[in-house]
């Protein structure tokens, strides 16, 4: 009998504890969460290698190809555009000194000249940046880009003025999308 | 010195040139997810929430490695009426690396960690999913998918009686949106 009491006593005890428990709880927290997705089938794809041949110390050159950026999914896309340095140069948006390099990026529907291209709306950085009317834009941009559609991303290159490599380098270029 | 002008005028040359050719792609599902009513001090996982999960396909011809980070968006990235998440810390990533195949899809669960703090009651923060493929030797064009995640941290401390703040979810669904559990029951830390 003192057994089954203490039993009882145990199970209200528990039962107390799980409603004081449970009312703190609901009493510190929102009861009712929304969640929307879109579902959207977001996908880029893109053509390479672009190649600048060899190229002199100081120089400019305006690849002679496009990489072709294309929106494979269901949805309008932006682009942002992004490099990685090779190990021993360093990405500048300006004209580069030794050791230090230009990638220019433009969407751009034939090969575009030299000079179209500017530092402030043109030239890569480490950082993943999303394209606008101007930035990284030609005759084509890359917002809202259509299903299917297809953009040229053409380079311009600018060399180290001075360098002590001259083993081929590799600079990598992330082209990103997200839903516009 | 004189051998670094050697060789920078005899060879006066840099090769840029890539050993093979890519033409690679990537996908996912989650272009965006917006949850609503989130309380402070608590964690949220988006599959126990709602089944939804960030998938990455690899849509290119060879195997790539993706890495996945969360990241503050700039703020031509925002939408909404969003702030940047403070932190990009708030969130997780169940799987921020994977190797995919061709045709491969990778999947990671996000959550969300609410901080303590009573000052982001009311607010509206989003944050960046960014998946991309991290390149080999060789390669030149790496792709990249930002997913956006948007979420609302509860106005009230108690709001079980009332409606959750900002946009009814119904209504923010499109033609090509669907709105999962509109009112789903917050999982409870214990």
């Amino acid at each position: 009998m003192k057994r089954t009491h203490r039993l009882v006593a145990l199970l209200g005890l528990f039962l107390l504890l799980t409603v004081a428990f449970a009312g703190a709880a609901s009493a510190a927290n929102p009861s009712n969460i929304s969640v929307t997705v879109m579902i959207q089938n977001l996908s880029v794809s893109a053509t390479g290698p672009i190649d600048f041949g060899v190229v002199t110390a100081g120089s400019a050159t305006v690849s002679t190809g496009s990489s072709t950026v294309t929106n494979d999914g269901n949805v309008a896309e932006t682009y942002s555009v992004n490099l990685t340095n090779p190990a021993s140069w360093t990405a500048v948006q300006a004209l580069p000194g030794n050791e230090e390099y230009c990638l220019s990026a433009m969407l751009n529907s034939a090969q575009p000249a030299g000079g179209g291209f500017t530092y402030a709306d043109h030239a890569l950085s480490t950082v993943s940046t999303q394209c606008s009317a101007a930035k990284f834009a030609g005759d084509q941009n890359g917002v809202s880009v259509p299903v299917s559609a297809a953009r040229n991303l053409w380079f311009k290159f600018e060399a180290p003025s001075a360098t002590a490599v001259t083993a081929q380098q590799t600079i990598v270029v992330t082209v990103t999308a997200s839903a516009a | 010195m004189t051998r670094r002008w050697a060789l920078v005028t005899a060879a006066a040359a840099v090769l840029l040139l890539p050993s093979r050719l890519l033409a690679g792609g990537l996908s996912t599902n989650l272009g965006e997810v917006l949850i609503q009513n989130l309380g402070i001090g608590d964690s949220y996982c988006l599959k126990k929430l709602a089944n939804v999960t960030l998938s990455v396909v690899n849509r290119g011809e060879d195997s790539v490695f993706v890495k996945a980070t969360p990241e503050v968006p700039d703020t031509a990235e925002l939408r909404q009426n969003a702030e940047p998440i403070p932190d990009a810390a708030w969130i997780k990533l169940e799987a921020d690396s994977m190797v995919l195949a061709p045709g491969q899809m990778g999947v990671s669960d996000v959550c969300i960690n609410v901080p303590p703090d009573s000052t982001l009651r009311g607010r509206k923060f989003q944050v960046m999913i960014w998946s991309r493929t991290i390149p080999r030797p060789g390669d030149f064009i790496a792709c990249g998918l930002k997913s956006r995640v948007l979420f609302t941290v509860a106005a009230e401390a108690d709001s079980s009686a009332a409606e959750p703040p900002g946009e009814k979810t119904s209504g923010a669904a499109s033609d090509n949106s669907k709105t999962r559990d509109a009112e789903k029951q917050a999982e409870r830390k214990r």
